[in-house]
């Protein structure tokens, strides 16, 4: 006895619907089986290159070795990760007759007495984090098991509703058939046979689901114009070009539920009859390419794309293309411009890239959590979408947030939770010995939030008023180690170097702000430059093209706005301290 | 502004994976397969040579400078021979926040005295700071050696990392990965 290793079914070409359901009904037995724990303790541990980087493959290695020495049947499936990364290594035991248990920091240590446990019929041995029927932040609560509390009730999920993630961790995300066994593909399978093209936008407008790359369009407004235009070529674009500091959501997505952003695509592509889908997958991300990469093999294998897809005659490719590591190409005109092979450069709108888009033709283009819920409105309708969150800004954010702070990782949330909320209490504020002093948002685009601005709602609106965006969600925690002069300077460099050198203002305004930047760096400012640094910040932002330049000094003009007095010290002819009492006082 | 030194490519093997995986069907695809095939080329060599641009756009049936003015556009590609090792640095604004900075200025600078995109005399380390993101950002300060993350760096473990990159394989040439065959419709 040893490892168990469940077996894979052969991936068989789908002819038409029935064949799907058969494999629908086939899968979920067998994943069901497989999760009840029935015939075998199945253990599932978080596999990604961050978890590697923790070292969970020596905890891998202790299982095997232990399992092997103790001559028990385990079986060990390697999932992609549930977003706690605070946690990781993070390993999940199903055993019959007990409620799925999550343990955290696994190190080989803990291994033995994790095994003892599930022989013993003891959970709560290591670091036990919570417990759970169906998956982490689904809203069924067990009772306490043997003193382990639900982690419906931990403070980092309980505020959590997980759509897009929903699969995040139960998942093996080179595996189709898990997918399919958790309804995957049959939101597909259904706009293709039972909707209209009409129907499937309607439901996608009624659930107003917006951009999640940053701009906040509405998806099904976008779908319904490319279903307008009369062409015969139509192609849909993901846009999984993040690129930006601190934004993860889109390699997380793509690592641990490839099959759902396929499934998003394709729907878009039925919805306005395109003929190919293009993923656009930034460079920098291996093991995303290689796990989307497999999922489209897979998905081409069953049938559920290329020629004739379920015998309904529909033809729809899937192409994946990988970028070369410039930021601009997250901009949408720019990345259809590098999918074509050129420079890439933004261009003017309009025309917009649904009425001229990829080799001219009208292109959908969206962001890969925008595909990613596709699926989810399709199965449960519009309306229902609709109703989480908050008005003007439905359904859920993944949100990543970095920095000196507890709960560094991933989460979903609804719209509408307040900036505190989501920092403090999500994120569960600031590591020890560090105390909070801003928060970056929308990647590098966006303006710093203090702690006066925490009563902001995180909606695409909300945090407007105080200049903050939401953009692709990625933040980063500014603590009291973090100097403003350095972060300003750090970031108009990085402007500076990925303005693709198109428009002028932005070209050189980037340059001449981060030449002052520069003499503040080495303390050597002028309290009249930040005057100056405001004044060129406000042409870049009106006189460039593209969101790179509209948004490049949007943070540094927020950092003197809210911390003038750093840049102020940096200053030689700065104010004079008035430290001592003057003898006149 | 590069000197190109391209006597190490194969072009040869260019030529082969350009016929087995990069045949366009028609101009719009030969246009999509320039950056694939860059990357192609660059994956398994370290970098792209003036001679391996010629090969793909001869096959392409697109002018070398076209090939050229993509290449030179995107900050991934290398136009010199990399080290044995290729070490990228992550300057994310999360990893600056949790020190990316001080491993710069407290290891690297001081032990290594390259800069960005230089390598070592020795040959065996290539330096690249990715101006960017690498997108881990839950685990910075992160850096990424031959397509590997080693996440949470110390300084310390910097310092390691570094002595087993310099000790090790001498002037053997990178690992040699087998294409990734991400060309065509497939």
């Amino acid at each position: 006895m040893s490892v168990y290793h469940s077996s894979h079914p052969p991936l068989t070409t789908l002819d038409d619907r029935a064949a799907f359901e058969q494999l629908r009904i086939a899968a979920t037995t067998q994943y069901q089986h497989m999760m009840s724990g029935t015939d075998r303790v199945v253990l599932s541990i978080a596999y990604s290159e961050c978890t590697r980087a923790k070292g969970v493959d020596s905890v891998i290695a202790a299982f095997k070795a232990q399992i092997e020495t103790r001559g028990v049947e385990i079986e060990i499936r390697q999932v992609g990760c549930f977003g706690n990364c605070y946690a990781e290594p993070v390993v999940e035991v199903r055993k019959a007759g007990w409620p799925a248990v999550m343990y955290g920091y696994v190190t080989p240590d803990d291994v033995p007495a994790i095994l003892d446990g599930i022989r013993d019929d003891q959970a709560n041995v290591a670091t036990p984090l919570g417990i759970y029927l169906d998956g982490p932040a689904d809203f069924e609560k067990p009772e306490p098991f043997q003193g382990i509390p639900p982690l419906k009730d931990d403070q980092f999920w309980r505020k959590q509703q997980r759509i897009v993630l929903g699969k995040a961790g139960l998942i093996d995300p080179l595996r189709l058939d898990e997918y399919i066994a958790r309804g995957g593909y049959s939101s597909y399978v259904k706009a293709m046979f039972d909707m209209t093209k009409e129907e499937i936008i309607a439901e996608m407008k009624t659930s107003n689901v917006r951009g999640r790359g940053g701009a906040g369009f509405p998806a099904g407004t976008k779908w319904e114009s490319a279903l307008a235009s009369r062409n015969d070529i139509k192609y849909v674009c993901c846009n999984a070009h993040e690129g930006e500091p601190n934004v993860f959501k889109d390699r997380k997505m793509l690592e641990v539920d490839p099959h759902q952003v396929i499934e998003g695509i394709l729907i878009a592509a039925v919805a306005i009859g395109a003929s190919a889908g293009y993923i656009y997958i930034g460079g920098e991300y291996p093991l995303a390419i290689r796990h989307f990469r497999k999922a489209v093999k897979d998905a081409e294998k069953a049938g559920l794309i290329g020629e004739n897809i379920l015998g309904t005659g529909r033809d729809i490719a899937m192409i994946v293309r990988v970028g070369g590591g410039a930021y601009i190409c997250g901009e949408g005109s720019a990345m259809l411009y590098s999918i074509q092979g050129t420079r890439g450069q933004p261009r003017t709108k309009p025309p917009r890239s649904v009425e001229y888009g990829l080799w001219g033709k009208p292109t959908v283009v969206n962001n890969v959590e925008t595909l990613a819920n596709a699926p989810h409105i399709i199965e449960k309708g519009g309306a229902w979408y609709a109703s989480i969150g908050v008005e003007k800004s439905q359904g859920t954010k993944v949100f990543t947030i970095g920095g000196n702070i507890k709960g560094v990782g991933m989460s979903e949330v609804p719209f509408g939770l307040t900036t505190g909320e989501l920092i403090m209490d999500v994120h569960l504020g600031m590591k020890e010995g560090f105390t909070f002093k801003g928060i970056q948002t929308g990647g590098v685009s966006g303006g710093v939030m203090t702690e006066e601005d925490f009563h902001y709602p995180m909606t695409f609106e909300g945090v407007e008023p105080v200049g903050g965006m939401i953009g692709s969600a990625g933040f980063v925690v500014y603590d009291n180690t973090t100097s403003m002069v350095d972060l300003a300077h750090y970031m108009m460099e990085f402007n500076r170097n990925e303005s693709c050198g198109k428009c002028t203002p932005c070209r050189l305004g980037t340059q001449s702000v981060l030449e002052m930047l520069d003499r503040f760096q080495k303390w050597q400012g002028r309290i009249g430059d930040l005057d100056v640094i405001m004044d060129t910040s406000d042409q870049i932002i009106k006189l460039s093209l593209c969101g790179l330049g509209q948004a490049a000094p949007v943070p540094v003009q927020s950092m003197i706005q809210r911390f003038r007095s750093e840049f102020e010290e940096r200053c030689i002819d700065r104010p004079m301290r008035r430290e001592l009492p003057l003898a006149a006082d | 502004m590069f000197k190109l030194t391209g006597e190490d490519i194969d072009l040869h093997w260019v030529q082969h994976v350009m016929e087995e995986h990069f045949t366009p069907r028609d101009y719009q695809e030969a246009q999509e397969l320039i950056l694939p095939s860059l990357q192609e080329v660059q994956e398994r060599f370290g970098y792209v040579s003036e001679e391996a641009v010629s090969v793909i756009a001869s096959h392409l049936d697109i002018s070398a400078t076209r090939v050229f003015g993509v290449a030179t556009f995107y900050n991934d590609f290398r136009f010199n021979k990399p080290g044995d090792h290729v070490l990228l640095i992550c300057n994310g604004l999360s990893c600056r926040v949790v020190g990316s900075q001080r491993l710069m200025d407290a290891v690297v600078t001081p032990r290594l005295g390259i800069g960005e995109k230089e390598t070592t005399p020795d040959g065996k380390l290539t330096l690249q700071v990715f101006p960017g993101c690498l997108g881990a950002c839950d685990q910075g300060p992160l850096c990424m050696v031959d397509g590997e993350y080693h996440a949470q760096m110390t300084t310390d473990r910097l310092n390691t990392l570094i002595d087993e990159l310099l000790d090790g394989d001498t002037g053997q040439g990178r690992p040699v990965s087998q294409p990734t065959q991400q060309g065509g419709q497939h």
